[in-house]
């Protein structure tokens, strides 16, 4: 599996500009990121990471083996909003609902409470799209996903099967 | 008496006839007894020495020269007078009679009373009549001792013969080969020379019937009776050789050509001779030969493959080097010393900037060995080298190469020492001083100690004076520096007692870099090798904790205390560093910072803390983790001080030991957690990540009362203008939401 923006079978994808993520390598620390006084935006990268972070006890850094590679990301700190756009390769469309929920409960998770937080299927790649949509807009599932931790374990012990 | 002359005439019958050599024994008593004079032992012996037989003659005479090696003290002059021309006419003689007429000569130059005249009577006798060696090795000796002993007692009268008495000299010793008998010879030519006899136009002579044994060449034989050791005769030899300029013509090829053998002996054998005669010589009497010797010193150590010969070479070029710098300029003459060291200097300076490549270190050897021979060498060199190097040293980021440090080491402190980096304006200023104790102190700190270094007194004294009068930073940090490198490795009873009085006497110092950066580096030095003084130098340090200025300094210089040295005081660099030194010094004094804690009023409180915290932040995990109880208070105390630094290092301190709680610390929880809250709005964004991570690890620990604040609490620094802080804000809430399940 190559890292960087290619997905996979991208031959369907009719994205012209796709958003290339470095898999290899940590984001290189600079010099105003290290000063006081420099206010640091968040960014697509910085949601990027928080999605794709690598802890083996944490139960959704297996996120990391199918998914979070087709994640696309797009912040605007000063607007308050942040789309993720996944596109599962699991073909049962519970799984991508609960990849979705997975993600958002995430940001919800760590994002300051301003902002309006979008997840949806990748157009075009998934015969469900509507309807996981639909969940992954929908408060009250959400809420309970969020307090339903055993939700997540499901998820984590779904995608473990599926791991290379 | 007539019996007395009967006894004579018999005894002589007796030794000359009847061969019996006991006799001569008793005619000596029979003379020091006063039975008969020895004109009348000569007179009664008359048959015998006018006898047509050479041995009966010698017979005789060996009896009277055997009687006078008993009694030449107690002749009279006149008595003297009669035998010396006896024996001088007896030279002419019979071969087979010589030696006993050497002998019997030999006793004679012994008598106090020889008549004025008659040393040179008998030299003259000895060297027209005598073929010294066609003689026999005793024999050979005999003329030799009876040089020495008039010599030593009719010195003058000598050298009223002039250039003879050398050339007869020379001719007696041509082709000696037994060792006993070179040592005399060589004693001669050492008394001719040093005693200032003429040697007219003899001087080459002289040298040749000498210098050919050089080198010396000798095996003793086994089980050797004599017991003459190679290195006599080395020796004996090189005084003669070296004891005059005026044998430097002859002396110095000699040397080059030797110099330039295969065989290591002759090698050693002239570069010491060589260093042992300029010492003697001027500049004018080496001068023709200064190339000569360089190019062949050069050689040698540049391709050395003994460390005697490179030892050797060295010694003798500071010899030259020191010759040479006691030449009085003129305005005529050259300086020859400039000429020399032009000449040094063009064959090594080049190659101090190729680092690797293996010349590098015998360049800086040879340079150093002229650079330590005078004052005036050293200004030469340091001038023309200094520059190259301290260049050189700022280009590489790393000084690892300890030859060339051993190099900068060197050059450097014949520099420092010889105070031409304070006078000498013109070579270096300050912003160069400070680039040489910096060089320096990265070199001569990592020196094993095994390595003694010269004039250390003076070099410690000079980096105090440095460090504690200095104002340029890197200047005086590296003094200071280096001074602790030093003094941890090689100080010793006194010494301590100086240097430890030295640094306690604040009142002579710009107090305020002292107590920051000398002081505590100082009592580091000796605080890692558990010298007891260090205490003291501490306690000053903790009494400093209360004080108005220089109170929050102080507690500053806890933390030099107790950091890692990278670049002085580590095993690397052959420190004197027990292990657990921290750990001593906290428990040797954790209980007096806890009271001075305690009585301190509130406005001192947190240099206490603060020393606290710097000290404990350094121990190791494991130790932290035991010694926490005990502190927990005054730590929590230190998490409300509005100082950063503090909050800080208390901060890292705590993290390791949330992670696993003690009992003492579970009671004290709730206190814990709102402080730590309050720290994530801190204005320093290192305090904010630091208090997250704290609240990090707690995470693990049950906790729920807490959940649902810190859930809460922990939704402000998401929003952290800085991305670091915001980073561990969700790894900190990400835990505390998945802790729950």
């Amino acid at each position: 599996l190559v890292g960087g923006g290619a997905m996979s079978g991208g031959t369907r994808l009719e994205n012209a500009n796709p958003v290339i993520f470095q898999r290899s390598g940590e984001r290189q620390l600079t010099a105003s990121e290290e000063d006081d006084d420099v206010h640091d935006p968040i960014d697509d990268r910085e949601i990027f990471d928080i999605l794709s972070i690598n802890d083996p006890e944490h139960p959704l850094s297996l996120e990391e083996l199918n998914v979070v590679e087709q994640v696309r990301v797009k912040v605007d700190d000063a607007g308050s909003t942040v789309g993720v756009e996944f596109t599962p390769t699991i073909p049962h469309c519970s799984m991508a609902t609960l990849i979705g929920l997975s993600i958002k409960v995430k940001l919800l998770r760590s994002l300051p409470d301003r902002f309006k937080i979008d997840v949806h299927i990748t157009p075009g790649t998934h015969a469900s799209e509507d309807a996981v949509n639909k969940q992954l807009a929908d408060k009250e599932r959400v809420a309970a996903a969020l307090e339903n931790s055993s939700l997540l374990e499901v998820v984590n012990q779904c995608l473990s099967t599926r791991s290379v | 008496m007539a019996a007395d002359r009967t006894l004579l005439l018999s005894l002589v019958e007796e030794f000359v006839s009847g061969l019996q050599d006991s006799k001569a024994k008793d005619t000596s008593k029979g003379v020091k007894d006063g039975q008969f004079t020895v004109l009348q032992l000569v007179e009664a012996l008359g048959l015998s020495l006018t006898s047509s037989q050479p041995h009966t003659r010698a017979r005789g005479v060996q009896l009277l020269s055997e009687v006078l090696q008993e009694c030449y003290g107690d002749l009279t002059e006149r008595e003297v007078e009669v035998l010396i021309a006896f024996y001088e006419n007896r030279l002419k003689d019979h071969y087979v009679i010589t030696p006993p007429v050497l002998r019997g000569l030999k006793a004679l130059t012994k008598c106090t009373v020889l008549p004025p005249g008659s040393a040179v009577s008998m030299l003259r006798s000895l060297f027209q009549d005598v073929h010294v060696q066609s003689l026999m090795l005793a024999e050979r000796a005999c003329v030799y001792n009876m040089l020495i002993n008039l010599m030593e007692t009719r010195e003058a009268e000598l050298k009223g013969l002039g250039a003879d008495f050398v050339f007869g000299f020379v001719q007696s010793m041509d082709g000696e080969r037994d060792p006993r008998n070179l040592l005399l010879a060589f004693q001669i030519a050492k008394t001719i020379i040093s005693r200032g006899y003429d040697l007219g136009k003899f001087t080459e002579e002289l040298f040749e019937v000498t210098s050919c044994y050089f080198p010396i060449d000798f095996t003793p034989p086994p089980n050797d009776p004599h017991g003459i050791t190679k290195e006599d005769l080395i020796q004996m030899l090189r005084a003669v050789l070296t004891g005059t300029p005026k044998f430097a013509e002859f002396l110095l090829p000699l040397i080059i050509e030797k110099l330039d053998s295969d065989v290591q002996s002759a090698k050693l054998d002239s570069l010491q001779t060589l260093t042992v005669c300029v010492s003697q010589y001027e500049h004018k009497d080496l001068a023709e030969f200064l190339e000569g010797l360089w190019v062949s010193i050069r050689r040698e150590v540049f391709q050395t493959s003994s460390e005697r010969i490179e030892s050797a070479c060295l010694a003798a070029l500071t010899a030259l080097t020191s010759c040479l710098s006691r030449s009085v300029l003129s305005s005529e003459s050259e300086d020859c010393l400039s000429t020399f060291l032009d000449l040094v200097l063009k064959d090594c300076k080049h190659h101090l900037s190729e680092p690797d490549l293996k010349l590098v270190w015998p360049s800086a050897k040879l340079l150093q060995a002229s650079c330590s021979a005078s004052i005036r060498a050293s200004h030469v060199i340091t001038a023309s080298v200094m520059p190259n190097i301290v260049e050189q040293y700022n280009s590489r980021t790393q000084v690892k190469d300890d030859r060339s440090c051993k190099v900068i080491a060197f050059i450097g402190m014949t520099c420092i020492v010889q105070r031409s980096f304070v006078n000498y304006d013109a070579v270096l200023n300050t912003w160069r001083q400070s680039q040489m104790v910096c060089l320096l102190m990265g070199c001569v700190c990592s020196l094993p100690p095994s390595v003694r270094i010269p004039q250390l007194d003076e070099l410690l004294s000079e980096l105090e004076e440095m460090s504690c009068t200095c104002t340029h930073t890197l200047s005086y940090t590296s003094a200071a520096k280096c001074f602790a490198g030093l003094i941890n490795k090689s100080l010793q009873g006194a010494l301590v007692l100086q240097v430890f009085n030295l640094s306690m006497d604040v009142t002579r110092k710009a107090s305020r870099y002292s107590i920051v950066f000398f002081n505590p580096q100082v009592a580091k030095a000796l605080l890692v090798r558990y010298h007891p003084l260090s205490t003291t130098l501490t306690d000053k340090l903790f009494s400093l904790l209360d004080n108005t200025d220089l109170g929050s300094m102080a507690a500053d210089g806890f933390s030099l205390l107790m950091s890692d040295s990278a670049d002085v005081l580590n095993r690397a660099c052959h420190a004197d560093v027990r292990i657990m030194y921290r750990q001593r010094f906290f428990s040797e004094n954790s209980a007096k910072l806890v009271q001075g804690f305690n009585a301190a009023p509130q406005e001192k409180k947190p240099n206490y803390l603060k020393a606290l915290s710097n000290i404990v932040n350094k121990l190791p995990k494991q130790v932290q983790v035991t010694e926490l109880p005990a502190l927990l208070s005054l730590l929590l105390e230190a998490l409300s001080c509005p100082d950063g630094g503090v909050q800080l290092s208390t901060l890292s301190c705590l993290e390791p030991v949330l992670a696993d709680p003690p009992a003492a610390l579970i009671q004290q929880l709730e206190a814990l957690v709102s402080r730590l809250l309050a720290l994530t709005s801190s204005p320093a964004m290192d305090v904010r990540i630091a208090s997250l991570r704290c609240i990090h690890a707690l995470s693990r620990f049950p906790v729920l009362p807490f959940r649902a604040q810190v859930l809460r609490a922990l939704a402000r620094p998401l929003d952290d203008k800085k991305r670091l802080v915001r980073n561990e804000a969700v790894q900190a809430r990400g835990e505390w939401y998945d802790g729950s399940c």
